[in-house]
């Protein structure tokens, strides 16, 4: 399997960029150089290079470098444990649905089709409206709609699985149905499930960065990609790296996720793979 | 390539092949589908080509239409002489002028292999199209006529249904009509009945037959079942591991058949009188990855002896029998257990 | 069929429903209220607590659902209780210019995507293929409003050739409109590849070959219309998506839409006018995901029966 991975050289590109991104992200409070939120007026706005700040500094002085890392820090959290979350749930649900079928399906699917069809952003913007910025407001919005999503693929595996044979079998040997579910079922139906959470994950962070650079995210001084763009959007003509560098984080993360997803397809169906 | 062969490609032949070989060349390895066949069709000849999956059969067909898979699907020796032209040596668009106009394939799967958003009308249409400058009336007209030909109940309506809307049968007859309707010289029938039902299957092969003697065509008919080919073709060619291993005309094939392999499929077809105990051949179909140094059959046969590991046999004719050639070191006599 | 649009109608209203009453609640449950908007924030508490009597925001929240409903059917709307515009005016005109601006993006999106989709397919590996392909996966990650902000330093603040923010021409619209189609163009092309790629290997198009029609008129009249299939059955979504993302886009650009008022509305309180928004959108999206599904039976003859 790794070796299929190691194939196709962009998406080992992808899966060592991310693994390389999320490190960092976790490592941040133990490897930045300075307190993301201390602010030094006297050096503000600097370029990156200079004395003591690797990246630069932005307008209250706070060292770019170590924002950059925490606000990694912050990305990874939201997408990966967010889309952890509603995995979790809509694929526990997408299985009930698809094992039992009958009226639980119908129940489940007409819940899912609900929460399938609301535009994501309405729901964050109503929320934070509800419970005001910041990041529950955000993650509760994309939990919302994601399990849908998931809910949908597990159980259309779990639907197409349990006509073949083997579960067929399983049943006529009078086997527990949770068994057959965890240890049959459930093996076949993951892959497709995480495909979908790799670009899940990258979907959640873009969304975070742009509900902070508008404002109704995360909150300053807690660090954030998207509303460091939107911090320095004010500054755009005096220092433009200020903007360049989170959005080339940005990009490159979700990129790399994007292209870890590809690769995981492969692997896991490559009669997806255009042959 | 032997006297017999030369003699077999005189002024009469429809189609004749010279030591066709195809390989399919993929990336981690080579699959000889076909090897040296030489076969030749007379004019308004039914000819059964018969062997199981993989033994080439339909590679032989596409090399002939230049429909191989592409890209890894080439020819790599040999030619195939139809109207004075070596089709394998044709540009891309000089085939497309003779296919469906002059040979004309019709394939297995006829849900599959018709256009499910267009009517089975305009699918015909489309093919006269492709090769006569006619109006769109005068085609509908000849497309109508021709379902009627095929013996589509309600040709005019018929003619705007899509293909979901039709039986299996039917839709085997409008593939069969568009392959027809520009009356070429002949027709590769690739399984045309193995996806439908028994009794259909009889209908479509009289239509067949019916209009081969209609259109003075000649037949390529390829197919796995040995009692299809019994009642419709004149000679039979049997194929194994991309080979000729034998060829003669049908009677003969079921009365004296020579090659080991060639028993065994007749043995395998059930009678009333074989019921108990079905004969099988043993084994499993050769890997087409390696040329066999010796025969292809002999990991299989029954009568296997040393020369035939290490010898490739020839084509050989029988004495005193026309037209009737295999290759075997080691023949038996036919037993009808 | 119409069994179908009837299922279809009933589900549409039942969440609209919902909708409307969670819409509702989300609004009043937090602290603050929109009397801070409208009156001087140094109005006295008795000046504040007459207009929250006047606009009924003094009652519970499950009564003032109620008188809102009742309202609704005797043809009394409201209206904004900042601007006093009614809400029809207000729907009407922000729901229009999102409609324009995503609807412009999908056209660019579309008008470039299918045709790069088609050559990367029938020109499978080649330098075609990889180049799209690559500014593909670029187009999917690349987040807009970071495109927004590169694009207005270069276009508009740089080279002076596009105006940067607000509304009012074609000129106007062409950045916002081609920020919010790099999305849709790059999953878009993506799937008409692999769509086109599924299809060239179907049976089908060796039956054409076989026929001796021409290799143009198999890609561009057969293939690429069964390819184009699962594309079209997902615009209704892509309308959705877009007109929802649509208002960071607008924020950027402060291009006066649905989006853009959305989150003003919400942030001042002004909950006629913010109900009435995301009732909206909650309808845009649920109609296109409705359209989509109709024209994917109008497209494939075979779901039209039954």
């Amino acid at each position: 399997m790794w070796r299929r991975l190691a194939a196709n050289r962009l998406v080992l590109l992808g899966t060592v960029i991310t693994v390389v991104i999320v490190t960092l992200g976790i490592l941040a409070p133990w490897i930045s150089p300075d307190d993301y939120a201390k602010q030094d007026l006297l050096s503000s706005l600097e370029p990156p290079l200079s004395k003591g700040h690797l990246l630069g500094t932005d307008q209250l002085g706070r060292d770019t470098l170590s924002r950059i890392l925490h606000g990694i820090r912050l990305s990874i959290f939201v997408g990966f444990v967010i889309t952890a979350i509603s995995l979790f749930f809509g694929g526990l649900l997408g299985l009930a649905a698809g094992y039992y079928r009958g009226k639980v399906d119908t129940a489940i699917s007409a819940v899912i089709d609900i929460f399938w069809g609301f535009p994501l952003i309405l729901v964050a913007v109503l929320l934070v409206g509800a419970l005001g910025p910041g990041l529950l407001a955000l993650m509760l919005a994309v939990g919302l709609i994601n399990w849908a999503g998931f809910a949908r693929v597990m159980r259309g595996e779990v639907l197409a699985l349990r006509e073949r044979e083997f579960v067929e079998a399983a049943r006529a040997l009078g086997i527990n149905d949770l068994r057959i579910m965890w240890r049959h079922v459930l093996p076949h139906a993951v892959p497709a499930t995480l495909v979908l959470g790799s670009y899940y994950v990258a979907l959640a962070i873009i969304f975070e960065a742009g509900f902070s650079f508008i404002g109704m995210g995360v909150q300053p001084p807690n660090p954030s990609l998207g509303q460091m763009i939107g911090e320095a959007r004010n500054y755009m003509l005096v220092d433009s790296w200020l903007m360049t560098i989170p959005g080339v984080t940005i990009a490159v993360l979700v990129i790399a996720l994007n292209l870890l997803g590809d690769g995981l397809r492969d692997i896991f169906d490559p009669r997806l793979k255009d042959n | 390539m032997t006297s017999r062969d030369r003699a077999e490609s005189g002024p009469d032949s429809l189609i004749d092949l010279r030591g066709l070989s195809v390989e399919l060349r993929m990336r981690k390895r080579t699959v000889h589908a076909v090897n040296a066949v030489s076969l030749s069709l007379a004019k308004e000849e039914t000819l059964g080509l018969v062997g199981e999956s993989g033994s080439g059969k339909t590679m032989t067909a596409l090399a002939i239409m230049g429909l191989l898979p592409a890209p890894f699907g080439k020819v790599v020796a040999g030619e195939v002489i139809f109207d004075g032209k070596d089709l394998t040596a044709l540009s891309d668009s000089e085939l497309r002028k003779i296919r469906g106009n002059q040979i004309s394939m019709v394939f297995q799967e006829p849900m599959t292999s018709l256009d499910p958003l267009f009517t089975i009308g305009s699918q015909i249409v489309e093919a006269i199209r492709a090769h006569r400058d006619l109006g769109r009336q005068e085609a509908k007209e000849l497309a109508v006529s021709m379902l009627e030909r095929v013996h589509i109940p309600s040709p005019r309506q018929r003619f705007d249904s899509y293909p979901h809307e039709l039986s299996g049968g039917m839709r085997q007859r409008a593939m069969i009509a568009t392959a027809l309707i520009l009356q070429p010289e002949l027709l590769l029938a690739d399984e045309p009945t193995t996806a439908l039902d028994v009794t259909v299957q009889a209908q479509i092969l009289d239509l067949i037959a019916e209009l081969k003697s209609e259109l003075r065509m000649g037949v390529l008919l390829i197919t796995h079942n040995l009692a299809v080919v019994r009642e419709v073709a004149n000679r039979v060619a049997v194929m194994y591991a991309g080979e000729i291993v034998e060829i003669a005309p049908t009677e003969r094939l079921f009365e004296d058949p020579r090659h080991p392999y060639t028993q065994g499929l007749i043995l395998s077809i059930p009678t009333s009188r074989r019921v108990s105990h079905l004969h099988v051949i043993p084994g499993r179909p050769p890997d087409l990855t390696r040329l066999a140094t010796g025969c292809p059959f002999a990991p299989r046969c029954p009568y296997v002896t040393n020369r035939c590991e290490s010898e490739h046999p020839r084509l050989e004719p029988v004495s005193g029998a026309d037209g009737h050639s295999f290759r075997c070191w080691n023949p038996q006599a036919f037993s009808r257990a | 069929m119409i069994g179908f649009i009837l299922k279809r109608l009933l589900y549409t209203i039942v969440v609209m429903f919902i909708a409307s009453v969670a819409i509702f609640y989300a609004l009043r449950v937090a602290p603050g209220d929109p009397v801070n908007a409208i009156l001087n924030p140094t109005a006295m508490e008795q000046a504040r607590a007459a207009l929250r009597a006047r606009l009924g925001l003094d009652l519970p929240i499950w009564e003032q659902y109620f008188v809102y409903v009742k309202h609704i059917f005797q043809g009394d709307t409201g209206e904004s209780l900042l601007t006093g515009k009614t809400i029809p005016h207000v729907l009407a005109t922000y729901g229009l210019r999102s409609l324009v601006l995503a609807g412009t993006a999908l056209l660019i999106a579309y008008a470039i995507a299918i045709p790069l989709g088609v050559l990367a397919a029938v020109r499978r590996n080649s330098i075609w293929d990889q180049a799209a392909m690559f500014f593909a996966n670029l187009g999917m990650g690349i987040p807009s409003f970071w495109l927004a902000l590169l694009l207005i330093l270069l276009f508009g603040a740089t080279l002076h050739w596009l105006p940067i923010e607000g509304s009012g021409d074609l000129r106007h619209l062409i950045l916002p409109a081609s920020v919010l189609s790099v999305e849709s163009l790059a999953v878009t092309m993506r799937l008409m590849r692999s769509s086109m790629l599924e299809q060239l290997g179907q049976d089908y198009v060796r039956t054409l070959r076989a026929k001796g029609v021409r290799g143009r008129r198999i890609i561009w009249v057969h293939v690429v219309r069964n390819a184009l299939i699962p594309i079209i059955s997902l615009t209704g979504l892509r309308i959705g998506w877009l007109i929802g993302y649509a208002v960071i886009v607008e924020t950027v650009f402060r291009w006066p839409g649905l989006g853009y008022e959305l989150v003003d509305s919400v942030i001042r309180r002004d909950y006629p006018v913010a109900q009435g928004l995301s009732l909206l959108l909650t309808l845009a999206v649920l109609s296109a995901n409705f359209l989509a599904n109709m024209a994917y039976a109008v497209v494939d003859p075979r779901l039209r029966k039954g």
